[in-house]
């Protein structure tokens, strides 16, 4: 039984409790536990290697055998139910015997390759060996001789004659992740992992079967034969590579990362990661991070000291003093503690309220926005759940663990109804799907409420995506979530929108309506759109870009006009962006691995973030760059005490209004004309970001972006899969190649974001779903 | 004694596999009988008849259909395994290439006494005529409405022995690769697709329809009490009539070999034989006397199984029979667990080595000692069947091993274990 069903159980108020004797002492175990489970509350350690105790026992390798008084045979104590009086002896020689056979049988054809295997010091193999191993082996034929390499994928490397065939991994991609990604293959003393089909390996979460294997045998590409655990430096943090915020922790050696692994955290992520978490981290070592502050002279950017390059940014900062023509941009990648900095330095040395973490696509005012991201149950709790419904949000592009985290639910019996514009990765497990064009909200939603509201029972939960929160009458469909919400109060409203640190930038108040901890702005600035639109046409003082690259964010005629009105750019960042390559000044800055802080996750938790690293040599972090223009200009940046305070709870939290006003601003959607075709951006967690860019690992993930429609759209335009196709708005044109699936809608075309060599925003500024574009032959 | 045909009677009629044939001796009369009585009572007669499951395991029949719960809105599945795939087994083969109507019905019946609407014969795929002959009768059966609102598919195996055992079987089904589930639950209570359902031999579900027909006392009038009716033998190895043969349970070893069998090949005498299947015990000539039931051959520690006799003269060399035999289950340990997996591989090679004249004296009880270990901590059957073979060929033909032994000059040294480098 999984720990999950386990914890409902124990939920029922009259648990039923049995009473059974391991080695002398009684313990009392709710029925329905195993033998292990009960030997565990005692803290008697019985050795395993196929249980994993967030699945189901398998009962296959048998290390965990014991003696159960009147069974005729050694019982695994994984499976085995505890049963009341049972009399159960772990350490007996009868039960020590079975496991030293189990160990013999494991080590026969074991390549014993200790010294130079990647697990070698905490491999459960070793430890048991020294417990249970013979010190003679009786075993003196040769050992079976299988491929000791075999890349299944970029990332997986097996060594086939080290795999115990505990089944860990595959049962992982079957129950946890439901990705089906490596089977055993071939059977009895030929069983070997492989991949449905032999084909590379399908997962976003392979480093989970990497980490829960309890041999060498899967090792990844990035830290095989680097390295000995016991000569590494381990440092927990928070990944921000999404919103979810998994805890990790980084494992270094001589100030060099070497592997990224998951720490358990019930209410986050569990024990799992996502593989961009696991392996995302390699841009950190890259040798294209920017070294030194660049300055232009002469048309070209040149390496500059950070003296020069601060008093220039200072004395520009003097002139532009209270210029309604300046603007500060970006803040995923930073801390809350920075993106307070970077707001603070704006606000009240420059005296410009134009400040926005949001550098993108769609951004709506804080009227239309109604309701900002954030869920309003922990991620905990998802597994817990009855019902789920999915509204345009594509989980594990977008909120990878969650979908672990829901997947979980489901084997605990949730249903989960999916809606959206295309099937995504959960579709094949929901319980009922509806695929509809953009703009069919409403009348999708209204399907909903007749058919599945009144179904729903017990502790239900609503994850709205971008696909819905992206379109114009978002305020409209979150006033009818609300309505539903009155009507159902087991019904949680979680909205799942943004990535990084985007909650903790606009709870330090770098967005233009916001301030600190969520006070209203003094003054409101515009938004980040508003502000390149303006600075398109216009001359413009000075924007000061911090881990943002508006230049990929805008049509690129658009840019060239913002470029050459913008009298001063400075960009800080970990790489030369596009943007940064039409600065007039950048500062190379820190990654999240290399400084501390506090993010915040799209529960609204807060938590930590530690250098796991010493800062590249001649390098600041994002605070400590913005502390010291300050300090030029005769300020000091501190947090305020009360900020601070803020930083101290655990979450967040999560206000739902009781219901939204209708507003006067526009929700009407435009009419769709002839050929054209209904837009929705979709998100891709191995999207071509400048992160992935220098993460080799990952990077070879990331498949060819496409623009994709409905094989009816394609046969009313007579276009056919992998035809060069331009895609037409009225703002711009972008081309690329044509994808023809069902997935998606009818009446609609896909495109994903975060793409340079397929930049969607080519078709403009202020995109939303639902957007009316033509696709014809290019 | 001379056979007595019961499940085996109709054999050789001609063309008795169609439809019409099998009407004319009462075909489907005995299924519309049983949907006269209530399901409870069917299930009771079968109980009374005290049929055991003839798959290999015995178990009482009657009390394995009364596990199913009763709730009707469970959906229920009826499995029939006709994997077959046991060494030296060949009976349910027979039957569905020449009665096939004879199972239907027994399938019909049997699912109609636990409330299954869906039934599914697991077939080996190495049955290709047979298949082709049942699929053609089922469809028959359909078309002329005996099967009522009975769904009868024929599922074909991909080749695994495992995929006999009757949970690696429902695994097979529900299209994953065939390796056992964990017991409990029982498939009586979650089966196939969790639902209960009903796993049982070809055989026995033919017995079914017999004592249906004829009523628990008739069955009971043959063979022993607690091993009651007939039993279709199947006798290979070096006997001059190989083949099938239905007698009561009961009779004894000597008459199934000497008198149905034909004895053994002429100039040759009698030296072993497996009674059940190869996953059992071998037994002697002191054993002849043995009357072939489930409870007589579990006294002498071996196992009536599927009643198939593997019969070797002096000709067989015992080294070689446990070699093979051991190749067998290494070739279908599912691989699931760690005993069997490794286990059946460690003793080819022990074997082989021996055969090649590198043994030496400890391999025989290192034999011994690891097939004790494989088989008391497997996961499931396939490896407690594969240990019984060698064993008793070690323990009673020693003699013949250790001659293989005394090839090597060096048999009395232990062996030093090869080193290799890997890196
Ligand atoms: C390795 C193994 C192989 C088996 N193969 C068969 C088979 O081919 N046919 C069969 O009927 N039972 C086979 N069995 C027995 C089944 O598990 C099960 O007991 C039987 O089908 C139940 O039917 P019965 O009650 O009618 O005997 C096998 C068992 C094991 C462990
Ligand atoms: S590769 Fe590792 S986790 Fe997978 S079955 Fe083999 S030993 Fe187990
Ligand atoms: S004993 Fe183990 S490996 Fe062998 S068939 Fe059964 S489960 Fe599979
Ligand atoms: S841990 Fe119990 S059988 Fe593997």
């Amino acid at each position: 039984m999984s720990t999950e069903t386990k914890n409902k159980q124990s939920e029922n108020i009259k648990q039923e409790m049995i009473n059974l004797t391991i080695d002398g002492q009684v313990v009392s175990t709710p029925k329905g536990s195993t033998v292990y489970q009960a030997a565990q509350q005692l803290g008697i350690d019985i050795p395993i290697f196929c249980y994993q105790d967030r699945m189901p026992a398998l009962g296959a390798c048998r290390m965990c055998l014991v003696e159960v008084e009147k069974m005729p045979k050694l019982a695994a104590s994984c499976s085995q139910g505890a049963m009341e009086g049972m009399v159960v002896h772990t350490k007996s020689k009868k039960a020590e015997d079975g496991r030293k056979s189990i160990i013999e049988f494991l080590l026969i054809n074991h390549p014993l390759d200790c010294p130079i295997c990647d697990k070698g010091g905490e491999c459960p193999l070793q430890d048991n060996t020294l417990d249970y191993g013979s010190g003679i082996s009786r075993f003196v034929e040769d050992k079976r001789k299988l491929e000791k390499k075999t890349a299944l994928g970029p990332l997986l490397i097996v060594d086939q004659e080290r795999c115990i065939a505990c089944a860990r991994c595959t049962r992982f991609g079957e129950i946890v992740a439901g990705d089906d990604a490596l089977k055993l293959k071939d059977r009895g003393f030929r069983t070997e992992i492989g991949t449905p089909n032999d084909q590379p390996v399908e997962s976003k979460f392979i480093g989970n079967t990497i980490q829960m294997c309890p041999v060498g045998a899967l090792t990844s590409q990035v830290y095989r034969f680097r390295a000995r655990p016991w000569d590494n430096d381990t440092v927990e943090s928070t990944c921000t590579l999404c919103a979810v915020g998994c805890n990790m922790k980084v494992d270094t050696r001589d100030n060099e990362i070497l592997r990224v692994r998951s720490v358990e955290n019930r209410d986050v992520n569990d024990i799992w990661m996502c593989d961009k978490g696991f392996f995302g981290y390699e841009h950190v070592n890259d040798d294209n991070r920017i070294k030194t502050p660049l300055i232009r002279r002469n048309g070209e950017l040149v390496p500059a000291g950070w003296e020069e390059v601060l008093e220039l940014i200072a004395n520009k900062f003097k002139e532009v003093k209270a210029s309604p023509k300046v603007g500060a941009l970006g803040g995923s990648p930073l801390t809350v503690e920075e993106n307070y900095f970077f707001q603070k330095l704006f606000r009240e040395v420059v005296e410009s309220p134009n400040v926005d973490a949001r550098v993108g696509l769609s951004q709506q005012d804080k009227d239309q926005e109604a309701i900002p991201a954030g869920t309003e149950i922990s991620l905990g709790e998802i597994e817990s759940l009855d019902n789920v419904l999915v509204l345009g949000s594509d989980l594990t592009e977008t909120f990878p663990v969650i979908w672990l985290r829901l997947k979980q639910g489901m084997n605990n019996g949730a249903k989960v109804v999916v809606t959206g514009h295309h099937q995504t990765e959960v579709s094949p497990h929901s319980n009922k799907e509806i695929i509809h064009a953009p703009g069919e909200e409403f009348a999708v939603l209204d399907q909903l409420e007749k058919e599945v509201l009144p179904t729903l029972k017990g502790k239900s939960a609503l994850f709205i995506g971008e696909q819905y929160l992206k379109s114009t009458s978002r305020r409209k469909i979150l006033s009818t979530l609300l309505k539903w919400k009155k009507q159902n109060p087991e019904l949680s409203l979680n909205i799942l929108e943004g990535t990084g640190n985007d909650l903790g930038a606009r709870f330090a108040g770098m967005h233009p309506a916001i301030g600190p901890a969520g006070s209203d702005a003094k003054q409101t600035g515009l938004s980040s759109s508003d502000m390149l639109i303006q600075a398109s046409k216009e001359p413009w003082d000075l924007f000061y870009v911090a881990g943002a690259n508006p230049a990929a964010k805008v049509p690129a005629p658009l840019w060239d006009q913002i470029r050459e009105k913008t009298k001063f750019l400075v960009v800080q960042d970990l790489f030369l962006t596009k943007t940064a390559e039409e600065a007039d000044v950048v500062l190379p800055t820190l990654s999240f691995i290399e400084k501390g802080g506090h993010v915040i996750n799209i529960e609204g938790r807060i938590q930590e973030i530690r250098a796991a690293k010493s800062a590249p040599e001649g390098l600041l972090s994002d605070a400590e760059i913005f502390t010291l223009i300050a300090q030029r200009l005769g300020t000091t940046l501190i947090l305020d005490k009360e900020f601070s305070e803020h930083l101290k709870v655990e979450r967040l939290p999560f206000k739902v209004p009781t219901q939204l006003e209708e507003i006067s601003a526009s929700t009407q959607l435009e009419e769709i004309k002839g050929e054209q075709l209904r837009l929705s951006l979709s998100q891709k967690l191995f999207d071509h970001g400048t992160r992935v860019q220098y993460s080799p690992a990952i990077e070879q993930l990331v498949k060819e972006p496409t623009i994709s429609i409905h094989p009816e759209e394609a046969i009313n335009r007579l276009l056919k899969e992998g035809d060069l196709v331009v895609v037409e708005s009225e703002q711009g044109t972008l081309k690329g190649t044509l994808k023809v699936t069902e997935a998606v809608a009818k009446a609609t075309v896909v495109i994903p974001e975060g793409f340079p060599e397929l930049s969607v925003a080519q078709l403009g500024m202020k995109l939303s779903n639902a957007t009316a574009v033509i696709v014809k032959k290019g | 004694m001379p056979e007595l045909r019961v499940l085996l009677k109709n054999i050789d009629v001609p063309n008795q596999k169609d439809l019409a044939v099998y009407e004319q001796d009462q075909g489907y009369a005995t299924l519309r009988k049983a949907r006269e009585q209530t399901p409870d009572e069917v299930i009771e007669i079968v109980k009374t008849a005290g049929l055991r499951g003839r798959g290999g395991a015995g178990f009482p029949t009657g009390i394995k259909w009364s596990f199913v719960p009763k709730d009707p809105n469970l959906e229920k599945y009826l499995v029939c395994n006709c994997d077959e795939s046991e060494p030296g087994t060949f009976k349910d083969r027979v039957i569905i290439e020449k009665d096939p109507h004879q199972l239907i019905e027994g399938i019909a019946i049997a699912s109609y006494a636990i409330g299954a609407k869906k039934a599914f014969i697991y077939s080996r795929g190495e049955f290709y005529e047979g298949i082709h002959i049942l699929q053609a009768a089922v469809d028959e059966a359909k078309a002329k409405s005996h099967l009522g609102d009975l769904d009868i598919v024929v599922h074909t195996g991909a080749g695994a022995y495992i995929a006999g055992e009757e949970t690696a079987q429902l695994d097979s089904l529900e299209g994953r690769k065939a390796q056992p589930r964990s017991k409990p639950p029982f498939p009586a209570i979650a089966g196939l697709y969790g639902k209960p359902t009903v796993v049982n031999n070809v055989e026995t579900l033919c017995n079914a329809v017999h004592i249906v027909k004829n009523g628990a006392e008739w069955f009971q009038s043959i063979g022993k009490e607690r091993n009651n009716g007939t039993k279709i033998f199947q006798i290979s190895g070096h006997v001059k009539k190989p083949g099938v043969v239905e007698l009561p349970l009961g009779t004894t070893l000597r008459e199934v070999i000497f008198e149905h069998a034909g004895g053994m090949l002429d100039g040759r005498t009698f030296k072993a034989v497996f009674p059940g299947g190869s996953s059992c015990s071998l037994l002697t000539e002191k054993d002849l006397d043995v009357e072939m039931d489930f409870d007589s051959l579990a006294k002498l520690k071996t196992m009536l199984g599927t009643a198939s006799l593997i019969v070797m003269d002096d000709s067989a060399d015992m080294v070689k029979v446990a070699h093979r035999l051991m190749e067998f289950y290494q070739n279908e340990s599912c691989g699931k667990c760690t005993p069997c997996r490794e286990g059946t591989r460690w003793m080819v090679q022990v074997l082989e080595r021996i055969l090649s004249g590198e043994g030496t004296q400890s391999d025989l009880d290192l034999i011994l000692n690891v097939c004790d270990d494989m088989a008391a901590n497997s996961f499931c059957p396939l490896a407690v069947g594969a240990a019984p073979p060698v064993i008793s060929s070690v323990v009673n033909f020693r003699e013949e091993f250790e001659a293989y032994v005394q090839k090597n000059p060096n048999a009395d040294k232990p062996r030093e274990m090869k080193v290799k480098a890997y890196i």
